[in-house]
């Protein structure tokens, strides 16, 4: 069964500016007015996946006001409102099942630039557009500027709109800033992505627009960046630069008493959406004469040699910069409200007709497969920042593993259907020959499978990851590497090339990690720091106890540090343990590695006991102190769980930098630390300090202090977003057969 | 961003296993042999299968397999057991294919029995075995067992 719709948005949700701000404010704009609106997700060729859907789309998909579209799914709309020509320029990678009565190609884009540079080939979008949906297309421009730049004839099976498709806003957003005094300084102020082609070329340009005279003005700027000190250097010690943002612009807007904006000469601004949102709170705009066309009486045109007289004369004449103020607001209100874009629908015969209450019931998404793929480790890290990522996955998406860790059961414990892949160390065979039997293995779970997604969590990227992934460019591939490599692993940065997205979980300790991810070339997103279970989600303290069975009054302390495969730590753990027993109230939980089933350095002392635990952190607030390696997760774990650790790194050169992490808890007093080859002899000591209880709570405030969320849901998003957009980022044309 | 190489191995990977799956072993050609076959020959391979057997079982079986084969072959256990402590305490090599309960509880996510066939002849391409030992299902009753659903994506 077909899924109908009113509108449907066809759209790469990436863009980090006006284009996706317009969309999001016109599908809220439809919805609220009765329309049944969906959106088809495209990853287009003009920005790198890295970049996150914007978060206004994204939260009407979450709220359900907006349906997301899958690829595959059959759609019947009245109306599909593709946006921007760019994400056409190739033939998207698979069939669209999708039928409409009205195709309208908004072009949100001049066909050319200021220098006469073409931007997109109208006439290769339109085919594409007119292949995909076998119906001519409507082109829709955002302004004049836009139609202007369209030449004559049009291509085949191209019409032309008879009116631009302009930006609309919801003005009970941008409330009108309070007029009556003006600053002193005057805040000058502006507001875009940060991309140089949004500044004037020139810095002398630049400083007559926004001048340095700090007696006089304040320079406010939305959307600053390293940027801005290559294109002026120096940037006026008067500009206040803050990052590009997605929240609080209109508090922005309200703290300016000017908005000024001038752009680079080879720049063709199509619209100007922030222009919109500053003339709607109401701002006093200065623009350069080309934005005459579209803001017409709402903004005051100058060059940039008049901007000062401008200000100066408004600053000092409040009826006049009250009946700027005012002509501005009304514009808006006239031309971009929200009853405007139910105007513009209706004249092109769009009314509702699958309004939610008569529309049926709807369909779920096709159920996808992520398949995760993972080496081997030497604990279990990967399999588990994995897990943390497929637990938050929306149902519908049904995540697969394919694994080199022999520790694969604690995945299929979970629920979760695995593979083991056994890596050529495991089982005694050379690397090269293994490369292309893994190359093989993978084929076939990919060929079987079909995910839209793989995801890898390594280090190592090995050869026949990288050829079978060459042979499924469709596939979307996201490398998530965690960062503190030992240079040891650097040969593997040359991989970052054979995949689409590389996610970083953020680290604690980023400030001590100077190894080679950090001077990768690829464009790489890094979340906050990955946890599997949110330290909130955690049992109780009673609860935990019951279950592992430990009375209340006993302190107990956890030991984890893992399977000693690599790094023997027999020697340390024998000392920790004998100081930790020298209390008499005290009880040692040593936690076996789920690839360990016991360890041979045991105590017989009564109040040692050896377990199998998985996931421990689950239980953790049982424990009154941990000992513990320092990998990433446990790390991690311990410190945002807030439980006071002494962490013993594992040192052995193949592994991530964990004294680094060790040093980081020190200093900022969010743990201790034993170094096996530097501490033999002081375990007494450092476990005094671990169990003293000021040094505890000391430790617990500091863990408490840090501010986070879990990473894992924010690359959950990521997959979720990439499981479900058609690709339009390389030409399919070209593949060979 | 992704640098797309010019597909190369798609025709080949497909091509080698077809080779030496569907031909008789004296038309496979030498080159195709030595890519697929992932161990130096200097010991032949036993490979030893264990479908739906107790998982308390298999300790025993790997013990004594191990005694009667491993001083003139190489062996190489092929489980349905998640669980590989068995195999790991006694440091031997294992592959693993996932039960007929787990195809049933994921029966959905792909055509299992072709699936399956698949990944034998695969297995069998790897170590390029003198011999197979069956304990419990042998492989064809594995397969034969799987979930045999049409796909249609």
């Amino acid at each position: 069964m077909s899924i109908q719709l009113d509108l449907l948005f066809v759209a790469d949700c990436k863009f980090e500016g006006g284009t996706s701000s317009a969309i999001a404010t016109e599908m809220l704009v439809a919805v609220r007015a009765g329309y049944r609106v969906g959106l088809l997700m495209i990853k287009g060729p003009l920005l790198p996946a890295t970049f996150p859907t914007h978060p206004e789309i994204r939260s009407l998909l979450e709220c359900g006001l907006v349906e997301r579209i899958d690829p595959t799914s059959d759609v019947e709309a009245e109306a599909v409102l593709v946006h921007h020509p760019n994400i056409l320029e190739n033939r998207p990678a698979c069939r669209l099942n999708i039928r409409t009565r009205l195709l309208l190609l908004v072009l949100h884009h001049p066909m050319y630039d200021r220098q006469g540079e073409l931007q997109y080939d109208v006439d290769r979008v339109v085919q594409n557009c007119f292949e995909s949906f076998f119906m001519e297309v409507v082109l829709a421009p955002v302004s004049d500027t836009v139609r202007r730049s369209l030449r004559s004839p049009l291509p085949e099976n191209a019409t032309l709109s008879g009116e631009n498709w302009t930006n609309l806003i919801l003005l009970d957003d941008w409330p009108r800033k309070k007029t009556g005094e003006i600053g002193n300084p005057v805040v000058i102020g502006r507001h875009s992505r940060p991309d140089p082609l949004k500044w004037p070329n020139r810095r002398a340009d630049a400083l007559l627009a926004y001048p340095d005279d700090a007696g006089r003005y304040k320079v406010r700027v939305l959307g600053a960046g390293p940027y801005l000190e290559e294109l002026y250097r120096p940037v006026p010690q008067n500009w206040e630069l803050l990052p590009f943002s997605w929240d609080g612009i209109p508090e922005f807007l309200q703290s300016l008493d000017f908005y000024v904006y001038f752009h680079s000469d080879e720049w063709s601004e199509a619209f100007g959406r922030t222009i919109l949102e500053a003339l709607a709170v109401g701002l006093v705009v200065i623009l350069p004469p080309t934005f005459r066309e579209i803001f017409a009486e709402a903004a005051i045109y100058a060059e940039p040699e008049e901007v000062q007289d401008i200000v100066d004369r408004l600053a000092g004449d409040l009826e006049e910069y009250q009946k700027q103020s005012d002509r501005a607001h009304a514009f808006v209100y006239t031309h971009f409200s929200a009853d405007a874009y139910e105007q513009r629908l209706a004249r092109f015969d769009l009314q509702v007709r699958f309004a939610p209450a008569s529309a049926p019931v709807l369909q779920p998404m096709p159920e996808r497969a992520i398949l995760f793929l993972s080496s081997n480790g030497i604990g279990v890290g990967h399999l588990v920042q994995q897990m943390a990522i497929a637990d938050r996955l929306p149902a519908g998406l049904n995540s697969v593993f394919a694994t080199m860790s022999k520790a694969h059961s604690i995945v299929q414990d979970s629920g979760y259907l695995s593979f083991f892949l056994p890596h050529h160390a495991s089982i005694g065979v050379p690397s090269e020959n293994w490369n292309t039997m893994l190359a093989e293995e993978l084929y076939d779970l990919i060929k079987f499978i079909e995910p839209p997604v793989l995801a890898y969590d390594a280090t190592a990227v090995f050869r026949g990851v990288t050829e079978v992934l060459a042979e499924f460019p469709d596939l979307i591939s996201v490398w998530v590497r965690r960062p503190m490599w030992a240079p040891f692993h650097e040969p593997f940065m040359q991989s970052e090339s054979s995949f689409d997205l590389i996610l970083e979980p953020g680290e604690l300790a980023h400030a001590f990690d100077h190894g080679p991810t950090l001077h990768g070339t690829a464009p790489v997103h890094t979340v906050s720091p990955v946890l599997q279970i949110d330290p909130t989600a955690r049992l109780s303290r009673e609860s935990a106890r019951a279950a592992l069975g430990l009375d209340d009054e006993v302190r107990v302390v956890a030991l984890q540090l893992g399977s000693g495969v690599n790094f023997d730590l027999s020697g340390a753990r024998r000392e920790i343990i004998d100081a930790i027993l020298e209390y008499p109230d005290t009880f040692v939980l040593d936690i076996c590695s789920p690839l360990v089933n016991v360890y041979p350095e045991c105590s017989e002392n009564p109040r040692y006991r050896q377990i199998s635990l998985f996931p421990s952190f689950r239980f953790s607030c049982a424990f009154d102190a941990a000992v513990s390696v320092a990998g990433y997760n446990a790390f991690h774990e311990q410190v945002l769980g807030a439980i006071p650790t002494l962490f013993v790194p594992n040192e052995a050169p193949e592994m991530d930098r964990q004294a680094a992490r060790g040093r980081w808890a020190e200093l900022t007093g969010c743990g201790l630390m034993y170094r096996r080859d530097r501490d033999d002899g002081r375990a007494r000591l450092l476990v005094r300090r671990l169990l003293d209880a000021d040094e505890q709570s000391f430790i617990r405030s500091r863990c408490h202090a840090i501010r986070w969320k879990n990473g894992a849901s924010e690359i959950a998003e990521f997959i979720e977003d990439n499981a479900r957009l058609v690709r339009t980022d390389r030409d399919v044309t070209k593949d060979v057969f | 961003m992704k640098t797309v190489p010019p597909s190369k191995k798609g025709t080949k990977l497909q091509g080698l296993r077809n080779l030496f799956s569907r031909r008789p072993e004296s038309e496979i050609a030498d080159e195709a042999k030595r890519e697929l076959c992932v161990h130096d020959k200097k010991k032949p391979v036993v490979i030893v299968s264990i479908f739906a057997v107790e998982q308390e079982m298999i300790g025993e079986i790997v013990d004594v397999t191990s005694k009667r084969y491993s001083k003139t072959s190489r062996l190489v256990f092929v489980t349905d057991c998640a669980d590989f402590s068995a195999f790991m305490q006694r440091g031997v090599v294992f592959e693993y294919l996932p039960s007929s309960i787990v195809q049933k509880l994921h029966c959905n996510t792909m055509p299992w029995r072709t699936y399956l066939q698949h990944r034998w002849d695969l297995l069998l391409s790897k170590w390029q075995p003198r011999k197979i030992l069956a304990y419990g299902q042998n492989i064809e009753r594995f397969i034969e067992n799987a979930p045999d659903i049409e796909f249609s994506r």
